[in-house]
């Protein structure tokens, strides 16, 4: 009987094993694939595993640096309004963190860039806010997040250092997100 | 009933438990240190008063299928107070006290953290996550720890040996191989949906970005002739991967004397170039150590086996260690020696033994040996020809370089305070050290 138990119990768990292992490969599947492949995994697949793999906080992606490696790059200028002037309150970009910060606070601002499509943008404008608080501005106080940026060339093939040496970025200021400090924080 | 056999034997067969309990310490140490780097930050990413209240993290983030202990936690005072909780739990983890539990706790709470907030994951937290599923579940993983040197002292004590080293069943080394592989294979999936890797130019693009490269734009023209080839190595070194797929019975046909080739030990050391590579010129958040941390655990009995033969290469002889058999303190030292001493470089011999002394040591009285710890070295065709002894506190520094767990202590003693101030107190503990037993020890 105890025999039968373990030899019961193995078979549980290699077929746990099996799935995991299946759910893990198939949730991975570069989702930007269009081929027939990834087209059924995506439509067959993925309802069935992902479930999983969200419960079980597995889910991952691995995308890091592609398709392309991410090639814009983002100065961050938070200003509010004075007496109808925009005023600078604070500059992020590269080197404003520590070292210890540095990828985590860059991370964060770049999912808040992205999520500036959403409109309105909650994060944009909670981060806004707790400048507000944090710099004690008056309640009402315009402020607003603008971002300067640049994208680095995208080349058919690789360049000299003398080319790179020559190149000088191009940047484009765009406004982000405006809003109004709070009352309260 | 083959079939069964083979199953079992793929899922079950005992394979050694030291590279998984080696994976818990550099799990527990690397996810504390980037904890620990978000101290000025806790109240900002995970409390309610930061950058996600309730009603912002609705909205932004998926709200199924998802427990945080954060949920519940939601005050600034609380969520820093769980924050410290996490610290010391993933020290307990480290070290190894109720390795299973504190594996157990760290891995919720990991899970919580980033279920809380995943505006500011990367690839790095993604990695430890995974890591940590399986470290939950993966038998024997006590090895290095404090519950495992209570064990080996009581063992010591009667059998003067350590216990035999400690084994799992391999699926929790299949289940880790597998996660990496889908790791670098889909990696490459994605690269090749762009075009920069495989024209040679994202890595060069991707040291001119300045958030992530670490270094001077006059450092990064230095090694971009280099880029373009790093680029295609990179692809190479991921697609290597999956000839691990292969089973050794087909490699062995297809492949034929390369099939010897030991593949995954290759990929290893590759990858630890490759990885450490990107740390050095990169700020990639936590992702090469976290993967360093899961190479750990891949890590099997011959490859211990060939470290071992490789450091020990130039290192014929061992170091005798000639201590007092008498002495608790001292049966304590040798017992400390023995666990630190991975590459079997040390011998010991009781000094009060007068047949083995005169074997070992014949030109040193009892009376010296009685006053300190004496090492004798392995080549004494150098120098004089005499065999060369050191003692007490030099012997100790001398025995940290052959003490892998040692090394980094080791070049800390040479510091001009350290050594006197060492010999010092060495020379107080062998002076007092008949007061000691195996319990307790007056100084």
């Amino acid at each position: 009987m105890k025999e039968f138990l373990k030899a019961m119990g193995k078979i549980v768990l290699a077929v746990l094993l099996l799935w995991h292992m299946f759910a893990v490969a198939t949730y991975a599947f570069p989702r930007e694939s269009q081929n027939p492949l990834n087209t059924y995994v995506k439509e067959k697949i993925h309802p069935i595993v992902t479930p999983y793999m969200l419960a079980t906080s597995q889910w991952q992606l691995w995308n890091l640096f592609a398709p392309d490696p991410l090639r814009r790059v983002t100065i961050y200028h938070i200003e509010y309004q004075q007496d109808g002037l925009w005023k600078q309150l604070r500059t992020i970009k590269a080197g404003s963190f520590s070292i210890f910060r540095h990828a985590v606070q860059f991370k964060m601002l770049g999912n808040m860039l992205n999520e500036f499509s959403n409109n309105p943008s909650p994060i944009a404008n909670r981060y806004l806010h707790l400048h507000c608080a944090e710099h004690g501005l008056a309640a009402g106080t315009p402020i607003r997040l603008q971002y300067e940026y640049y994208v680095i060339p995208q080349l058919e093939r690789p360049a000299a250092a003398a080319w790179w040496k020559t190149w000088r970025p191009d940047s484009t200021i765009y406004t982000g997100f405006t809003t109004a400090c709070p009352a309260t924080r | 009933m083959k079939i069964l056999r083979s199953a079992d034997a793929f899922f079950f067969a005992p394979i050694t438990a030291r590279g998984f309990s080696m994976m818990r310490v550099s799990w527990a140490f690397w996810v504390g240190a980037f904890l620990l780097m978000q101290w000025n930050d806790v109240i900002f990413y995970y409390a309610n008063e930061g950058i996600l209240p309730r009603d912002v993290q609705e909205v932004f983030m998926r709200w199924n299928l998802r427990f945080s202990v954060l949920d519940y936690v939601t005050e600034p005072s609380a969520v820093f107070m769980l924050y410290l909780f996490f610290l010391g739990i993933l020290f307990c983890m480290m070290i190894g006290l109720w390795p299973r539990i504190t594996t157990i706790i760290s891995v919720v709470l990991l899970y919580s953290f980033h279920e809380r907030n995943t505006m500011i994951l990367g690839g790095g937290d993604t990695l430890f996550r995974n890591l940590g599923f399986i470290l939950m579940f993966a038998p024997n993983i006590h090895g290095y720890s404090v519950h495992r040197l209570e064990q080996q002292w009581a063992y010591w004590k009667k059998h003067r040996a350590l216990l035999p080293p400690p084994t799992m069943p391999i699926w929790p080394w299949r289940v880790l191989l597998w996660q990496l592989l889908v790791l670098y294979l889909t990696s490459l999936w994605y690269k090749f949906l762009g075009t920069m890797w495989l024209n040679g130019t994202a890595i060069s693009a991707t040291f001119h970005h300045p958030v992530f490269t670490r270094w001077p734009r006059w450092v990064i023209n230095f090694i971009l002739p280099f880029t373009a080839l790093a680029d295609y190595m990179s692809l190479i070194f991921e697609a290597s991967w999956a000839l691990l797929l292969i089973p050794k019975r087909v490699a062995r046909v297809v492949l034929g004397p390369l099939a010897k080739i030991p593949l995954k030990r290759l990929l290893l050391v590759v990858g630890i170039m490759f990885h450490g590579g990107i740390l050095l010129i990169m700020d990639a958040g936590s992702f090469s150590l976290a993967v360093f941390t899961s190479y750990f655990g891949l890590l099997r009995d011959d490859d211990f086996t060939w470290a071992k033969t490789f450091l020990n290469r130039k290192k014929k002889e061992k170091i005798i260690v000639l201590y007092d058999g008498r002495c608790g303190l001292c049966t304590r030292a040798i017992f400390f020696l023995t666990i630190v001493d991975w590459l079997g470089r040390l011998e010991y011999v009781n000094f009060r033994d007068t047949a083995a002394r005169k074997k070992i040591a014949p030109d040193v009285t009892e009376e010296t040996l009685d006053k300190s710890m004496h090492i004798k070295l392995p080549d004494p065709s150098s120098g004089s020809g005499q065999a060369r002894y050191l003692t007490g506190f030099d012997a100790f520094r001398k025995m940290a370089w052959s003490t892998p767990p040692l090394w980094p202590a080791a070049p800390l003693l040479y510091l001009p305070v350290v050594a006197p101030v060492g010999r010092i107190v060495y020379a107080r503990i062998a002076a007092n050290r008949v007061k000691c037993s195996h319990k307790g020890c007056a100084i």
